[in-house]
């Protein structure tokens, strides 16, 4: 499941967490537009266990916050393995991702 | 711009912003200028960590200017917080311009300071009570 899409069953889930949270939901559906257009074709995900979304709100954030961390460890790695031409955007995508966890506190 | 040259212009964007800090904190309450040492002691160790890059690399590391034209005037807590966060972004913007011109530790540095840079800034928008707090693309141009 990509970040995008887990956060939309976590808001699903948890209305009351949209007003906080869409914005980075938003983010993460540009994040993979941008990627698509750069690269010139769809996106391959691999599909991790979906964490329950259905608990309390405090365990849902924190389900978000852990997908964050590996999604910007995943990107800091991507970045350094990138050609030139596409770590500006990869890079700009794990400083997100990073500034995010500020989000879910 | 080559990786030298890259890095040199991203070190000038963190003697402005530790510059810029300078002034930010005396706008600020107890709490605030303790985040805003904290932001202005990550530029410093992000500066002297690229001087010595540079060093290494056989390139002189650019001086600080004795001072910097802020973009506007500071004269309370709501345009020091504005100071602020866009400090973070600029740096942000000299860090991420790195990443195309940089490649292994170097490039390595550079993420990390755009990251640090990103999270800093989240951190004050929503000190200021800016929304939403987050960018899709730090140090994207505007």
């Amino acid at each position: 499941m990509g970040l995008a899409a887990l956060y939309d069953a976590t808001l699903a889930a948890h209305p009351d967490l949209t007003a906080a949270l869409s914005p980075v939901r938003d983010a993460h559906r540009q994040h993979v537009d941008a990627l698509v257009r750069a690269i010139g074709s769809p996106l391959t995900t691999s599909a991790p266990a979906v964490p329950s979304v259905a608990g309390p709100p405090a365990q849902a954030v924190a389900a978000l916050a852990a997908a964050e961390r590996k999604g910007r460890d995943d990107a800091v790695a991507a970045c350094l393995a990138s050609v030139a031409r596409l770590a500006p955007l990869v890079g700009s995508i794990a400083a997100a991702r990073a500034s995010h966890l500020e989000v879910l506190v | 711009m080559n990786g030298a040259s890259a890095l040199a212009a991203a070190m000038m964007a963190e003697h402005e912003a530790i510059f810029g800090y300078g002034v930010v904190g005396a706008h600020l309450d107890r709490a605030g200028q303790d985040t805003a040492r904290a932001a202005e002691a990550a530029h410093r160790a992000r500066r002297d960590a690229v001087a010595m890059r540079l060093t290494t690399g056989s390139s002189k590391p650019p001086a600080a200017q004795p001072a910097y034209t802020l973009p506007f005037n500071v004269t309370n807590r709501d345009s020091a917080l504005r100071l602020a966060i866009a400090l973070e972004e600029h740096t942000a913007q000299a860090w991420r311009r790195a990443l195309a011109e940089t490649t292994g530790d170097d490039r390595r540095l550079a993420v990390e300071a755009l990251m640090e840079s990103a999270t800093q800034a989240t951190r004050w928008r929503r000190t200021a009570g800016v929304q939403p707090s987050t960018v899709p693309f730090p140090g994207a141009p505007a």
